[in-house]
């Protein structure tokens, strides 16, 4: 079995029942823009799903989960709309997701594509995320307004990782023909990187990593890293359930924060790492996990380093014997 | 090229051009020294065991890797120096640790150093050199350090202490350890000291104990006929590879002679017949007219049953049980079974039984003549017995002394050669213990006092080659003294360390001697001595 086929082989099989009058998720959260510190109105849609994913999927990813696997119809996703505006509190900063692209067509019709769009032109930032291959003229053509920004997931800067590791749709240079188009029309960039993909030792992940932020930053206006957490019918997840796999270490997103902020100028690094301090996310020993993970919030909102400063805990030197040990080995011990 | 030093079933200590540090050591068991980076010394195997499945590695030179691959466990290459850097995500799964080990092995053979990094807590250490890993590393010592866990042979101990304090001592136990079982090995106890640390942790007494009853064929291969006193005090001697070596034996190499079967119980003196009871027990058998015919058999644990005439054998002649006048259930289901097999493998005529009340469990198995009251020496159980005796030899063909003695001879002979016994020697001469067997007036075998088994002589040998068992075949040199693994081309699988063998050169016998390595590791090795030769063919 390659790689392709063993991601396959974890997926549920059939189609969910969903509501598909109804989207995913709604919530407010704190973001940035025009430098200060905002609310930010998140609204998850559900849709058929990624392509990628019903067809084989990333090794980490669990959007196949809410993922609907057959079309949401234009008036059902007209109501989910109706439902996200009843919401919406004029927030600064709009997310829109869904459990793919937004810009798949295949997903939302260009019809609604347009339609959300223009429902929240007045937000200050409007982000939608999608995979590059939709980053085309003709899809962008009607959607584009000023303040639509698209977030994609380049995950790693090395194909190898994206090949071996991640199990990725696109390669490298499909992301840098989407960030120059979107460079040429104006539109803003974010992009999303992992921190510790399966079949990587915590150095090397972290290596990765630091590669992936010097490399996007060249096109990027802000750029996420994700810590990888734990969700279910994924590769990660049975690796993890095994014994195989460990979510990166607290430490080592500070590690890449710190080792790539200064040579980034103004690009933004942020990092919210989701299940932060619990098994199935990054996490250090326990006991210093809500402070480390309150600095880097500070940080993802306010770019300073000096949150780090001072933060300490006796599992860094366990921290770093991981990173040593994985080092002379080749491979991970786990110590969890 | 890898060594072994000395061998203690798949436990051994190994030297040789490994080209590794060692800490405090050239040979192994050893811990790694941690200046040592693995990584660019063996081949990578990816991370984790998953991602391997999916390719097959490949290497080459004297460094390779064992890995889980695509096709069940894999080696990269034929290397002498292998790192198994996924066995430690096993560690504490008895069923899967055991396997694979007893996988790895048979994928490498038993000359190549396996190192199985990440591991080695002082605790572990017996056991898992037991299941044949020869490297460590001081990884599990320095990560317990670090949560403040001091380890040592009995297990973990929570310290309050720095981490430098507690890396320190927990260095000195693994290190102490380390020495303890190569002593062990030195002095052919290893599973005696694994059957003390398999106590400090279940899943360690678990594997111990899948490692005897799922794989006792593969580490009995590598059990030297050891002729020293060996002690099973707890109830795992019961499936100890040299003790379920002789069980099967018994049954596939032995069988009963003449019509009347005596059980006796056994004694804590070896060889039984040197111990008071059997000494009396004697006195009554040859007072009776015929009584050569008597085939004795001792029923007993872990050894289940001896034919009298194998009571000399390794290791039903060593053997120190913990006794109690009790029987567990293993044991007395291991009786009953081998009571069925010998009821099928004799023609009885009589069968009398002078065994203790404890063990009235065997009537379950056997019918017949039950000869004690009270002790099993008491005057009256010894005239029960003479009396059974003597009414039984009354009414089948009796034997003399000397007919008695080349019957066990020949029963020696095939329980040791696998080959039927007369076709050994049809005759005996001398007073026991200093007997000879003859074949056609030439002598064959001698009987070893110590060893309790034959030796062969040159004609001996001859005979043993016509069969095809136990034979070495060596390349194209002059045989002048013992014979170097170098040489050996290949061997008859049934050769253990201890077994008497002969030298097979060109198609024709030219020596016999003592095999110093199973026929497994003789054939692989390319050092070390293969045969210590007695006699040269003329």
């Amino acid at each position: 079995m390659n790689l392709q086929e063993l991601v396959r082989s974890l997926r549920p099989e059939s189609p969910r029942e969903f509501d598909e009058t109804k989207p995913i998720a709604m919530w407010t959260e704190k973001d940035t823009s025009k430098g200060e510190i905002v609310d930010a109105f998140v609204l998850i849609l559900r849709t058929r799903g990624c392509y990628w994913a019903l067809n084989s999927g990333c090794t980490m990813c669990g959007y196949i989960n809410d993922a609907r696997m057959e079309p949401v119809s234009d008036e059902n996703m007209e109501i989910q709309l109706e439902k996200a505006l009843k919401r919406y509190r004029g927030e600064k900063v709009v997310k829109i997701f869904t459990s793919g692209s937004f810009l798949d067509p295949n997903e939302i019709s260009p019809e609604m594509q347009v339609r959300i769009a223009r429902a929240f032109k007045d937000a200050e930032r409007f982000i939608v995320e999608s995979l590059p291959e939709f980053v085309t003229e003709k899809i962008l053509e009607p959607v584009v307004q000023d303040n639509l920004e698209i977030a994609i997931g380049l995950e790693s800067a090395s194909d190898e990782v994206l090949e071996r590791n991640v199990n990725k749709s696109f390669r490298v240079k499909d992301y840098i023909r989407a960030a120059e188009l979107m460079s040429e029309i104006g539109i803003a960039l974010k992009t999303y990187l992992l921190l510790k993909p399966p079949f990587m030792t915590e150095n090397e992940a972290i290596e990765d990593a630091e590669r992936s932020v010097l490399f996007a930053a060249k096109y990027s206006s802000e750029i996420s890293l994700n810590p990888i957490n734990i969700q279910s019918h994924t590769l990660v997840n049975r690796l993890w359930k095994r014994g195989e796999y460990r979510p990166p270490w607290l430490w080592s997103v500070i590690e890449v924060i710190k080792a790539t902020k200064p040579e980034i100028g103004d690009v933004r690094l942020v990092s919210w790492p989701t299940a932060g301090g619990l098994q199935r996310g990054a996490h250090n020993c326990g006991k210093c996990d809500k402070d480390v993970l309150k600095a880097i919030e500070e940080f993802s909102l306010t770019q300073d380093l000096s949150v780090f400063d001072g933060l300490s805990c006796s599992c860094i030197d366990e921290w770093k014997d991981v990173l040593q040990t994985g080092d002379s080995l080749g491979f991970e011990w786990r110590i969890d | 090229m890898i060594e072994t030093v000395k061998r203690d079933g798949i436990g051994r200590i190994a030297g040789g051009e490994h080209g590794l540090e060692f800490i405090g050591s050239l040979r192994s068991p050893a811990f790694l020294s941690p200046d040592i980076s693995p990584k660019e010394i063996f081949p990578h195997v990816p991370y984790p065991i998953s991602a391997a499945d999916l390719n097959a590695i490949s290497g080459e030179g004297k460094y390779g890797a064992i890995y889980f691959g695509p096709e069940g466990l894999m080696k990269s290459h034929e290397a002498e120096i292998y790192w198994f850097p996924h066995l430690v995500e096993l560690i504490g799964d008895p069923l899967k640790l055991v396997d694979a080990m007893v996988k790895a092995r048979k994928l490498v053979g038993p000359v190549p150093m396996i190192y199985a990094p990440a591991v080695g807590r002082p605790n572990h250490l017996a056991l898992l050199t037991y299941l044949g890993i020869d490297i460590f590393d001081t990884i599990p010592l320095r990560m317990s350090a670090r949560k403040g866990i001091y380890l040592d042979e009995n297990g973990e101990w929570k310290e309050d202490k720095g981490f430098d304090e507690v890396m320190e001592r927990n260095m000195e136990s693994a290190l102490r350890e380390l020495n303890i079982v190569k002593r062990a090995i030195e002095n052919g106890r290893l599973r005696d000291l694994v059957e003390m640390r398999a106590r400090s942790e279940p899943w360690l007494y678990a594997a111990l104990r899948l490692a005897d009853e799922e794989h006792w064929r593969h580490f009995e291969i590598y059990e030297a006929l050891k002729g020293k006193p060996v002690r099973y005090p707890g109830p795992e001697g019961i499936t100890r590879p040299e003790v379920m070596r002789f069980r099967e034996r018994v049954l596939e190499r032995w069988r009963p002679r003449g019509e009347v079967l005596l059980l006796l119980p056994c004694s804590a003196r070896k060889p039984y017949s040197r111990s008071r009871t059997h000494r009396r027990f004697h006195e009554v058998l040859e007072s009776v007219r015929g009584w050569g015919t008597v085939q004795e058999v001792i029923l007993t644990s872990p050894m289940i049953m001896v034919p009298r005439e194998l009571e000399r054998y390794y290791p039903a002649g060593h053997y120190d049980a913990a006794v109690r006048g009790k029987w567990d259930r293993a044991e007395v289901e291991g009786i009953k079974g081998a009571l069925h097999n010998l009821k099928r493998m004799g023609a009885f005529k009589h069968i009398i039984i002078h065994l203790p009340g404890d063990m009235d469990f065997v009537s379950d198995a056997i019918y017949g003549e039950w000869t004690v009251e009270g002790s099993v020496t008491s005057e009256r159980s010894l005239e029960n017995l003479r009396n059974a005796l003597e009414r039984a030899l009354s009414d089948v063909r009796g034997e003399g002394p000397k007919k008695r003695a080349l019957w066990t001879l020949q029963a020696m002979a095939e329980f040791q050669f696998g080959m039927p016994g007369e076709e050994m020697l049809e005759s005996v001469k001398g007073r026991w213990p200093n007997i000879k067997g003859f074949l056609n007036g030439k002598q064959t075998v001698t009987f070893i006092e110590g060893k309790g088994a034959l030796s062969l002589t040159t004609e001996g040998g001859k005979i043993l080659a016509e069969k095809g068992k136990y034979r070495v075949f060596v390349g194209d040199f002059e045989v002048r003294g013992d014979i170097f693994a170098i040489g050996v081309e290949s061997a008859d699988p049934e050769i253990r360390e201890g077994d008497d063998v002969v030298i097979v050169q060109d198609g024709v016998p030219v020596a016999v001697g003592i095999a110093e390595r199973s026929a497994a590791e003789m054939v692989q090795a390319k050092k070390g001595v293969a045969v210590r030769v007695r006699k040269k063919m003329k």
